[in-house]
């Protein structure tokens, strides 16, 4: 078959061929690229609305923290890597299982902050937020194979 | 042109389905090759897998009609959406001037950004074809048109272009043009109404659909869209009353689903349909087959008996008020969703379809009894779909039109459109397992 890139640009010069944008993170992908911390973090199922959480907890991205999960460096160097990989995520349907939150991963650059939410693996998606932009929040299907979920449960073994 | 994703029922033709118009399957497309000789192609679309064109053309004075055979599938690269149409098994309905002629089949690839909007056609919209087997880049060209035909232009200096008098497919083209005429001049001289017989008959449609929910948002509008366009298309066709109840956005919500289950009061011959776009579980101690909508459009809402409920319940609370007919859909997942039931308890047809047979869509409507429940996937299955719509409801859809089509030759019958809704959704689920499951009691007058 045809190569679509190929196609893309000689037929219709369309700029998105040319742009180098990560698939899934788009242009934020360097905060999970040159992070200088990750932390992996169990959560509630359900988000909270501000004004509605509790003082004494921690939240991210409106998921309150059960508990902190501590990750080695080799481990964390894996999540990087993995979450950056475009075939863990499904980006042409989606399955019709409600989210529900269990874990979530949070990548720090400076005042940067991506907030993975990874949901049950019997749904398998995630919710992608960005500390500073509300209007950036992706959802995606995490692939039936995918590495993403693999990780985790062996950093959880 | 917008969308992310393209319909699997009849991805390249998106803008058309913003207009009503999903059901119409027969185009013209006209294009032009790089020696200047121009292409007039007819093609019947039936589905992805079915769908043939008839090109004419003239070349060295010599006028040749080839039948070629198509299917589409879609493919997404770059944040652009492909629907390409690839053409095989030409074969000559002209006589050949000799056995060495021959006719390479042609690509239609249709290209739609995030950007476009489908409400508006523009040249923009015209897709790009090609002969050249090895798909080369710079062997594409932008075809000269790309019409929809309607049924006044199925005369019979239209269809020789492109098809033989003793052709099967001759014949029942020619039935719409004529019953057209008929029924044009059945109205402009005696203003008899065809349907006055059904006027009593009052179609009862209750939409839910979770339009505002991340990630299925999208694609649960844009079946409440399609399904209610359908709905209306058909009441109109067949001179019925419509109610229609739409829930969705922020009404999105298990007590607006019971007040209007509630509140409708179906007569002794009404329709009454119920179809769900939206997430769905199963309970991890669920023996019902049937799935639970989930029925939270964010997740700050917690999932719970209060905001959840059985297709189950629906379709016995609605079959209950004694409609003739009663439909209920769910497209949603069947899955498990790994909490025990109790745990959490604190907490076409349509009016511009110029292939419709009326007599087909009434058999289904109003001369049928009984009770039907369909839900997008079996217990245990993910039910999947894009951002233009379920899989499972685009292919009752698609089913639909199929069998009240003129150019399908059966019978039309409530087993078989379910088969193929069956057929259909598994197909455009792949190699994930998605097996819609189904109970129908029908009987015909």
């Amino acid at each position: 078959m045809i190569a679509l890139s190929t196609f893309l640009s000689l037929t219709f010069g369309c700029a998105n061929a040319q742009e180098k944008d990560h698939l899934v993170f788009g242009n934020k992908a360097f905060i999970i690229q040159n992070n200088t911390e990750i932390a992996f973090f169990e959560v509630e199922n359900y988000r909270i609305k501000p004004d509605s959480q509790d003082q004494k907890k921690q939240y991210v991205a409106d998921y309150q923290i059960k508990k902190r999960i501590d990750i080695s460096k080799k481990h964390k160097k894996q999540l990087q890597e993995t979450c950056l990989e475009v075939k863990n995520y499904e980006t042409k349907t989606f399955k019709s299982c409600p989210f529900v939150a269990k874990y979530a991963l949070v990548f720090t650059k400076g005042e940067e902050q991506i907030m993975l939410i990874i949901g049950e693996k019997t749904c398998g998606k995630v919710i992608i937020f960005d500390k500073k932009d509300e209007k950036y929040t992706k959802h995606y299907d995490l692939n039936e194979k995918n590495s993403l979920e693999e990780k985790i449960f062996k950093i959880l073994e | 042109m917008k969308i992310k994703i393209f319909t699997l029922v009849f991805g390249c033709f998106l803008w058309l389905t913003a207009t009503n118009a999903i059901a119409q399957n027969l185009y013209e497309i006209k294009f032009t090759d790089p020696d200047k000789n121009t292409y007039k192609g007819f093609m019947v679309y039936f589905n992805e897998k079915e769908c043939y064109m008839r090109v004419a053309y003239t070349i060295d004075k010599k006028y040749s009609v080839v039948n070629v055979e198509y299917n589409s599938s879609n493919v997404t690269e770059d944040k652009v959406n492909y629907f390409i149409m690839t053409g095989s098994n030409p074969t000559f309905i002209t006589k050949k001037t000799n056995e060495k002629d021959s006719y390479n089949p042609d690509t239609f690839i249709w290209a739609f950004t995030e950007k476009d909007n489908h409400d508006e056609k523009d040249e923009e919209d015209l897709p790009y074809t090609s002969d050249d087997p090895e798909f080369k880049p710079e062997s594409f060209r932008k075809v000269d048109s790309y019409i929809a035909i309607k049924a006044e232009q199925l005369n019979d200096a239209y269809l020789k272009q492109f098809f033989r008098t003793d052709e099967p497919q001759y014949k029942l083209l020619k039935q719409i043009w004529t019953d057209t005429q008929t029924n044009t001049n059945t109205n402009t001289n005696t203003n008899t109404n065809t349907n006055a017989g059904n006027k009593d008959i009052k179609l009862h449609v209750i939409m839910v659909s979770n339009s505002l929910i991340g990630d299925i948002g999208e694609s649960c509008a844009a079946d409440s869209r399609v399904m209610v366009n359908e709905f209306d298309g058909i009441a109109e066709t067949l001179g019925i009353k419509l109610e229609k109840h739409l829930i969705n956005d922020k009404n999105f919500t298990k007590q607006n689903i019971n007040n209007t289950i509630d509140n409708i009061n179906p007569g002794a011959n009404d329709i009454v349909i119920f179809a769900y776009s939206g997430h769905g579980f199963r309970w991890s101690d669920q023996t019902d087959k049937y799935p639970y909508m989930a029925l939270t459009y964010n997740n700050y809402q917690k999932l719970s008996k209060e905001t959840s409920m059985g297709l189950s319940e629906v379709y016995n609370r609605l079959t209950k008020k004694g409609a003739r007919l009663n439909l209920v859909f769910g497209d949603c997942c069947n899955s498990d969703i790994g909490v025990n039931q109790f745990v959490e308890s604190n907490s076409l047809a349509s009016r511009s379809n110029i292939s419709l047979k009326k007599e087909k869509l009434e058999k289904l409507f109003i001369k049928s009894r009984g009770n039907i429940i369909l839900a997008g996937a079996s217990p245990g299955e993910y039910s999947y779909c894009n951002n233009t719509g379920g899989f499972f409801l685009t292919s009752f859809l698609q089913a639909l039109h199929e069998e009240i089509s003129y150019l399908k030759t059966d019978a039309a019958d409530w087993d078989g459109l379910l088969s193929n809704t069956v057929k259909y959704t598994k197909s455009k689920a792949g190699s994930k397992p998605q097996n819609p499951i189904r109970s129908a009691k029908i009987s015909y007058e």
